[in-house]
C-alpha cells in the first residue's frame, strides 16, 4: 500500500499524534477539524510540544496542512489513507463516514481510530468500496512512543487492505496486531479487567494506593506508572467510559461482575477529579514536584506515606523479570504476595478465556499487552514464568476455574511458549495442541536467530562477533550484567579490535557495530573508571582512552566499510563508538549525546574531535563553512551542557551524528539496513583521509573562559562546573597553540582529550559526581 | 574656513521591543529600518532626495543581518536614489550618536548638506558579542574585555551605591516612561511598525508599573555577591531610530524648519573597567567647547545602561543639582537599550523633551563599552 498523502479527521490529542506519525514518515497530511481555526490551533500545539513531542522534529509540522470539514470536497480525494479520530460517539462517527464516503477517492483506505466501538456498526450503510477499504486502527497514547496499533478488520474488509496497512505501520516503526471486532479489542479489554481487578483486590487485601502502585510497577514487569498513576494519566473519565463499555457489551464474560466500575472511580469522576488533566485524581500534584495521594475513606488528599515492602526490595535485586515475578508471588500469606498472586492469575485466566474471541492466538494477546501497556511480560507469558502446574494449583486455591488452554498446555508441553531452536519462540496452539513459530520476516536480520544457528565467530563476556553473511561481520555489544545499558569496557573494545583485525586480514569485507538490546550503549563502564581513578591507576585509564581513540580512528579511516547502528540511549562512550564509524544507520528514536559533564568528565574517546569535525562539515545556505569560532562554540554548547537528542533527526540537526546518516523507523530492520549500507559502500570504497580541523586557539578560548568566569561570578555554576568547562574549552578551541589560520591534526585534539580526561578524573569532586551517578542514577551538580 | 550650522530636521524611531518574545522579533533589523526611514521621509515630504549625501548607520555588532554595510542596504531598500552613499559605523553603544556626529562634522565643513543617521540593534538576531568573538590574550590579561555588568558592579562597589538606591532609580525611570506614554509624549517620536501578520507594533514594550517586592527578590545578575540585578540593568532589546541631519542653510533654502541645532559634540576615553563614567569626561569636553555649563542644560538625556552607572555619573560628575532635568521621559532602564540605536534615540528624545518644556539647551550623553563617553549639546530652534 502506497500512501502519498494522508488525511486525519479530528485534531485532538490522538488525531494530531496520528498526523505526526504520517509526517514523521515524510507523508504530507491534511488535518481536518470542525473549522480551520481549531485545526490550526492543534497544529500549533503539535509543533511547539517540548515534552514527549509527537513530531521527530518541529520542522515536520510544515508537512501538515490544517483544513476544515468544509474542505472535504476539495481535499479528501487526494488522500490515500484517511483516519477518522473524532470523539467516541457512534452517531458522530457514522455522520463523518457518510460524508467521507461521498468525497473519498475509490480505493483509498479509511480507518476509524476507536478504543472499542464496533467497527461493523460504523460502516453500516456505506458504499461497497468503502466497506472493502475500511478498518479499525486503534493507536495508543502517546502515538510516537507506544508501539502498539490494533488493526480491526470489518466484516467486508479486503485482506490485502489489512496486510497493506500492517506493512505500512511496521515500516513506520509501529507494532501492529490484528484483533477482532469485539468490545475494547485486545489490549484494553484485558487491561481494563486487570485495572478493575487491581482496585477490587486493593480493597480486599487492605492495601493503600501507593503500595498497590509499588507492587504493580516494575516488580510485576509493568511500567513505573503502575496502576493508579496510569489511571490518572489516561484520565479517569476515559477509564470509566472504557470500563463501562466492557461491562455493558460483554454480558457473557465469566467474570462480568468484576468489570463493573468500582464506586470510588465513579465518585472521583462525579467530583470532576479526572486525573492529570484536571490536576487531581488518585494523586494530586501540588506545587513543583510535590504530590499528595487520595485517602479513599476521607475522600481527601494526604501527604505520601512512602510505604516499603521487604518482598519488593528483594525482588528489585533481580534483573530478569521472570525471577522478579516469582519472588513477588511466592510469599505465602504476605498480603503483598497474596494480592499480586491473585492479580496475575486472574488476569492470566481472563486473557486465556478470551482466546478465539478477541484474537486468534496467545502471542497476539501477549504482544498487545506488552506493546500497548509497556509491560515486560504479557499475561499469558507470566503464567509460563510461574510454571504452569503451579499456576493451575494457585488458581484452584483462589477458586479461579482453570481455563481449558492451560490444562491443554500442561498436558502437551508444560508451557505456552518454547524455544524454536532458531533464536525465537513457538507458541502453543490449543486447538491442534502443537507449537507454532511465526513466519520469518525477510526484512529482519535477527541476531538472535544468527546466534542460535551457529553464526557466532567469537564471543566474550560482553560482546561477540557474528557473521551476517555476504562478508559482513557484526560486533555485538551485549553486556551480560547490564543488558539494558551495555557499558563500554575492555571486553567490548577487545572484541571490536578483533573484528577490525578479521576484516583487515581479508576474512570479511565490512564491519557493523550494533545490537538488539533496548539501548545501543549508554556510556563507558563508570564503575571501572572510578575504581581505577581512586586506586591512582592512571596508566590503565590512559591505556583505555588510547584504545577507544585508536578504535575510533581505525573505524573512521578504515580501508573497508565500517557502519554503526545506534538506537535508543547512545550516550558518552556509546556515541563515541558510533562516531568511530564512517556512517550510521540509526533508529529514528535515537537519544544520543556526549553527556560526560554529568559525571565531571570530558569525552576522551574521540568524541570532542568527532563533534568538531561534524560542526566543521556544516555549511550555510550559500554553501560556506561557518568558521572556527562558531564551530567551537557549537561543539561547546553540545558538550558543555551534555545535550541529548530527542530523535535521530534532531541528532542530525544538532550534528551529534552526520547530516547524511541513514535513519530507519523500524527498529527490527536496523541490522539488515546496516548490513546493506555496508555492502553498498564496498564498491570503490576509499579510506577517508585524516580530517584536520580549524580551531580558534587562545583568542577563542579566552572568550569561553570569560563566559565561564562570568557565570561563576554570577553564581550560576559551581567552581567544579567551571573547572570542567575550562577543560572542555581548552580541548574544543584546540589548546593554546592553535591558530585559526592553520588546521589542527586529529591526533592533537585526541591528546588534548586525554590530557583533559586525566586531569579531571583525579579530582575528588569529579569522583563524587561519578559515585553519585552510580548510586542514584542521576547527575550531581557539585 | 567658516563652519556651517547643522541641526536635526526630524527624528523617528520604532517602538522598542523585547528581544525575548518581543513583537519585532520576526522582522530583520533592515525591515524595521526600512519602515522607520520611509515614514520619517514621508512626513518630511518634498525633501530633495538626490541631495542626500549618505545614510550612516550605527550598530554595535555590524555583522550578519546588521553587516554587509547595512547603511547602504537601508539606502537602497528605502528606494533612495543610487547616488546616495551608505556607511556603517561602529562605536558600540555610541554608534548612532557617532553617525550623527559624522554627518554634522562633514556638513559643517561644507561637505554635503542633507543626510540620514540611523541607529539599530536587533539583540535577538545578533547576540551581544557577535557570532565570532575572539579576544587578544594581552588585552584579556588587562581585563579589557570586562563585561558591562561587571563594570556596573565596580561602580556600585566603589560608590558605594546601594542596591536600594539603584532600585529606586530604576523604578523612577519606569514611572516617568509610563507617564510620558500616558501623556502622549512619544506621539511624534515613535512610528508604528507593521508586523508580518499585518498587525502593528506601536508601543515600547518594557515600561511597566514597578513591583518593589519582586524587584527586591531578584538575584544579582552578574555577581552573586553584588547588587546589580536584571531590574537595575537596561534590558536586551530590539529597535531602530533615524534622524535627518541638515545644514541650517539648506533648511532655509528649502523652506523647512530644523527642530534643533547641534551646538557641539565630544567623545572621550576613560578607564574601561569603569566605562560607565564615560559621560563625565565627554560632557566636560563638550561644555568647554560650547562655552556652556551643565546648569544651562534644560534637558539632560543620560543613557541608563545601568542604574549604578547612571548614579555614579550623577554623583561623581556633580550632577546632583540637576536630577530633575535628567531623563524626564524615562531612560533606557525603562524604555530599553538596543545598543546601536540608543545614540540617535537619546538625541531624538532630548529634542522631544526640550520641545515639551520649551527650554533652550539639551545634553545627550552616554557611556560606551571599552571605556568611552559621547556627548552632544543641542539647541532648540526658535528658543
Amino acid at each position: 500500500m502506497k500512501i502519498e498523502r494522508a488525511g486525519v479527521i479530528g485534531g485532538g490529542i490522538m488525531g494530531s499524534g496520528i498526523a505526526a506519525l504520517f509526517a514523521n514518515q515524510d507523508i504530507p497530511v491534511t488535518l481536518f477539524d470542525v473549522d480551520l481555526d481549531v485545526a490550526k490551533a492543534s497544529l500549533e500545539k503539535l509543533a511547539s510540544a517540548t515534552k514527549l513531542p509527537q513530531l521527530t522534529s518541529p520542522r515536520r509540522a510544515k508537512l501538515i496542512t490544517p483544513a476544515s470539514a468544509n474542505d472535504y470536497v476539495e481535499l479528501l480525494p487526494a488522500c490515500d489513507a484517511i483516519v477518522e479520530v473524532v470523539p467516541e460517539v457512534l452517531s458522530l462517527k457514522q455522520k463523518v463516514f457518510a460524508s467521507v464516503d461521498a468525497h473519498r477517492r475509490t480505493g483509498s483506505v479509511v480507518s476509524t481510530n476507536t478504543s472499542g466501538l464496533s467497527v461493523a456498526a460504523m460502516c453500516e450503510g456505506r458504499s461497497p468500496d468503502f466497506r472493502e477499504h475500511f478498518l479499525g486502527t486503534h493507536y495508543f497514547f502517546p502515538v510516537r512512543y507506544m508501539p502498539l496499533v490494533e488493526l480491526i478488520p470489518g466484516p467486508e474488509t479486503k485482506p490485502e487492505v489489512v496486510a497493506g496497512y500492517a506493512d505500512f505501520l511496521r515500516r513506520s516503526g509501529k507494532k501492529p496486531v490484528i484483533g477482532r471486532d469485539t468490545p475494547n479489542f485486545i489490549a484494553n479489554r484485558i487491561g481494563v479487567y486487570s485495572m478493575m481487578k487491581v482496585m477490587r483486590l486493593a480493597e480486599k487485601y487492605g492495601l493503600g494506593i501507593e503500595l498497590v502502585d509499588l507492587i504493580t510497577g516494575p516488580p510485576l514487569g509493568h511500567p513505573k506508572t503502575a496502576s493508579y498513576r496510569l489511571a490518572d494519566m489516561v484520565g479517569l473519565d476515559t477509564l470509566l467510559h472504557v470500563t463501562q463499555n466492557s461491562y455493558d457489551n460483554c454480558p457473557d464474560d465469566e467474570v462480568r461482575d468484576e468489570l463493573e466500575p468500582p464506586s470510588l472511580l465513579r465518585k472521583l469522576v462525579e467530583a470532576g477529579r479526572l486525573g492529570q488533566k484536571s490536576g487531581a485524581g488518585f494523586y494530586k500534584k501540588v506545587g513543583k514536584g510535590k504530590v499528595l495521594v487520595l485517602d479513599p475513606e476521607r475522600f481527601e488528599y494526604v501527604p505520601l506515606s512512602k510505604p516499603r515492602a521487604e518482598r519488593l526490595r528483594v525482588a528489585k535485586g533481580y534483573a530478569d523479570v521472570r525471577e522478579r515475578l516469582r519472588v513477588v508471588l511466592s510469599g505465602g500469606d504476605d498480603p503483598v504476595s497474596a494480592f499480586a498472586r491473585e492479580l496475575v492469575l486472574a488476569t492470566g485466566a481472563y486473557a486465556l478465556n478470551r482466546l478465539g474471541e478477541v484474537a486468534d492466538d496467545i502471542r497476539t494477546i501477549d504482544d498487545a499487552l506488552r506493546w500497548g501497556f509497556g509491560r515486560e511480560l504479557g499475561p499469558i507469558e507470566a503464567l509460563d514464568a510461574i510454571g504452569l502446574e503451579r499456576a493451575a494449583a494457585w488458581m484452584e486455591d483462589l477458586r479461579i476455574p482453570v481455563p481449558e488452554p492451560l490444562r491443554l498446555a500442561i498436558a502437551s508441553g508444560g508451557s505456552f511458549y518454547r524455544d524454536d531452536g532458531r533464536g525465537g519462540s513457538a507458541h502453543f496452539v490449543p486447538a491442534s495442541r502443537t507449537y507454532e513459530a511465526p513466519p520469518e520476516d525477510p526484512r529482519v536480520l535477527s541476531l538472535a536467530r544468527l546466534k542460535a544457528t551457529g553464526h557466532v565467530v567469537r564471543e566474550n563476556l560482553n560482546a561477540r562477533l557474528i557473521d551476517l553473511g555476504d562478508g559482513v561481520l557484526l560486533c555485538e555489544l551485549d553486556a551480560k550484567m547490564v543488558p539494558s545499558m551495555n557499558p563500554v569496557d575492555g571486553y567490548i573494545l577487545g572484541m571490536l579490535e578483533r573484528g577490525h583485525d578479521l576484516v583487515e586480514s581479508g576474512r570479511y569485507r565490512a564491519l557493523v557495530i550494533g545490537n538488539e538490546a533496548p539501548n545501543f550503549c549508554a556510556g563507558a563502564n563508570l564503575k571501572a573508571v572510578l575504581e581505577l581513578a581512586k586506586a591512582g591507576e592512571l596508566d590503565t585509564i590512559r591505556a583505555m582512552i588510547r584504545k577507544l581513540q585508536g578504535l575510533s580512528q581505525r573505524g573512521l579511516h578504515a580501508p573497508y566499510p565500517v557502519v554503526a547502528a545506534p538506537h535508543g540511549m547512545t550516550l558518552g562512550g556509546g556515541l563515541e563508538l558510533a562516531l568511530g564509524a564512517q556512517v550510521r544507520v540509526a533508529h529514528s528514536e535515537l537519544y544520543c549525546g556526549l553527556v560526560e559533564v554529568g559525571v565531571g568528565l570530558v569525552p576522551a574517546g574521540g568524541g570532542c574531535l568527532r563533534l568538531l569535525q561534524l560542526q566543521a562539515a556544516r555549511r550555510n545556505r550559500r554553501g560556506r563553512p561557518y568558521g572556527p569560532m562558531q564551530n567551537a562554540l557549537a561543539a561547546f554548547d553540545l558538550i558543555g551542557f551534555g545535550k541529548v537528542s530527542s530523535s535521530a533527526e534532531d541528532a542530525a540537526h544538532k550534528r551529534l551524528i552526520a547530516r547524511d546518516d541513514v535513519i530507519v523507523a523500524a527498529k527490527d530492520e536496523l541490522v539488515r539496513r546496516a548490513k546493506e549500507v555496508a555492502l553498498e559502500r564496498l564498491e570503490g570504497h576509499e579510506a577517508i583521509p585524516a580530517l584536520p580541523v580549524h580551531l580558534p586557539g587562545r583568542a577563542g578560548y579566552l572568550v569561553l573562559e570569560d563566559t565561564i568566569e562570568g557565570m561563576l561570578r554570577a553564581g550560576k555554576i559551581t567552581e567544579h562546573a567551571a573547572r570542567i568547562a575550562r577543560v572542555q574549552a581548552r580541548i574544543l578551541t584546540g589548546g593554546p597553540d592553535a591558530n585559526p589560520a592553520f588546521p589542527v591534526a586529529e591526533e592533537h585534539v585526541l591528546s588534548l582529550e586525554e590530557e583533559g580526561f586525566l586531569e579531571l578524573v583525579q579530582h575528588p569532586l569529579t569522583q563524587e559526581r561519578m559515585a553519585h551517578m552510580l548510586k542514584k542514577g542521576k547527575p550531581l551538580f557539585n | 574656513m567658516e563652519l556651517k550650522n547643522v541641526g536635526i530636521l526630524d527624528f523617528a524611531r520604532s517602538p522598542i521591543s523585547k528581544a525575548k518574545k518581543g513583537k519585532l522579533l520576526a522582522l530583520t533589523p533592515l525591515e524595521i529600518a526600512h519602515q522607520v526611514v520611509t515614514q520619517l521621509l514621508a512626513r518630511n515630504e518634498g525633501l530633495p532626495l538626490e541631495r542626500i549625501e549618505s545614510v550612516v548607520c550605527g550598530t554595535a555588532y555590524p555583522e550578519a543581518e546588521q553587516g554587509l554595510n547595512i547603511g547602504r542596504q537601508i539606502a537602497i531598500k528605502c528606494g533612495l536614489p543610487v547616488s546616495v552613499a551608505g556607511i556603517t559605523v561602529n562605536q558600540f553603544c555610541a554608534s548612532s550618536q557617532q553617525a550623527v556626529m559624522m554627518l554634522a562634522d562633514a556638513f559643517a565643513c561644507g561637505k554635503g548638506d542633507i543626510g540620514i543617521a540611523v541607529g539599530m540593534e536587533h539583540m535577538a538576531r545578533i547576540p551581544q558579542g557577535g557570532y565570532n568573538p575572539s579576544f587578544d590574550p594581552e588585552l584579556y590579561e588587562k581585563n579589557f574585555y570586562i563585561s558591562m555588568g561587571d563594570t556596573a558592579e565596580v561602580l556600585a562597589r566603589e560608590g558605594p551605591i546601594s542596591r536600594e538606591d539603584q532600585e529606586a532609580f530604576a523604578m523612577e525611570s519606569h514611572r516617568k516612561a509610563l507617564a510620558a506614554w500616558a501623556d502622549g509624549a512619544f506621539a511624534r517620536e515613535v512610528v508604528p511598525i507593521r508586523l508580518p501578520d499585518g498587525s502593528l507594533a506601536e508601543r515600547d514594550e518594557f515600561p511597566r508599573e514597578p513591583d518593589p517586592e519582586k524587584i527586591k527578590s531578584l538575584k544579582p545578575a552578574f555577581d552573586a555577591q553584588g547588587t546589580v540585578t536584571a531590574a537595575t540593568s537596561s534590558p536586551i532589546s530590539i529597535g531602530v531610530g533615524a534622524a535627518i541631519v541638515m545644514t541650517e542653510e539648506a533648511a532655509q533654502a528649502l523652506g523647512v524648519k530644523l527642530r534643533a541645532t547641534i551646538e557641539g559634540t565630544a567623545v572621550a576615553g576613560c578607564d574601561y573597567e569603569r566605562m560607565g563614567l564615560g559621560p563625565i569626561p565627554a560632557t566636560e569636553k563638550v561644555l568647554a567647547r560650547t562655552g556652556l555649563s551643565l546648569g544651562d542644560m534644560d534637558v539632560i538625556e543620560l543613557n541608563e545602561a545601568f542604574a549604578a552607572q547612571s548614579l555614579a555619573v550623577i554623583r561623581q560628575g556633580g550632577w546632583t543639582d540637576y536630577v530633575d532635568r535628567i531623563n524626564v521621559l524615562g531612560g533606557a532602564l525603562a524604555l530599553g537599550h538596543p545598543l546601536g540605536m540608543s545614540g540617535v534615540r537619546i538625541i531624538g528624545t532630548a529634542i522631544t523633551a526640550l520641545e515639551r518644556c520649551g527650554g533652550t539647551y539639551a545634553l545627550a550623553t552616554m557611556c560606551v563599552g571599552g571605556g568611552q563617553g559621547a556627548s552632544t549639546v543641542l539647541k532648540r530652534v526658535g528658543a
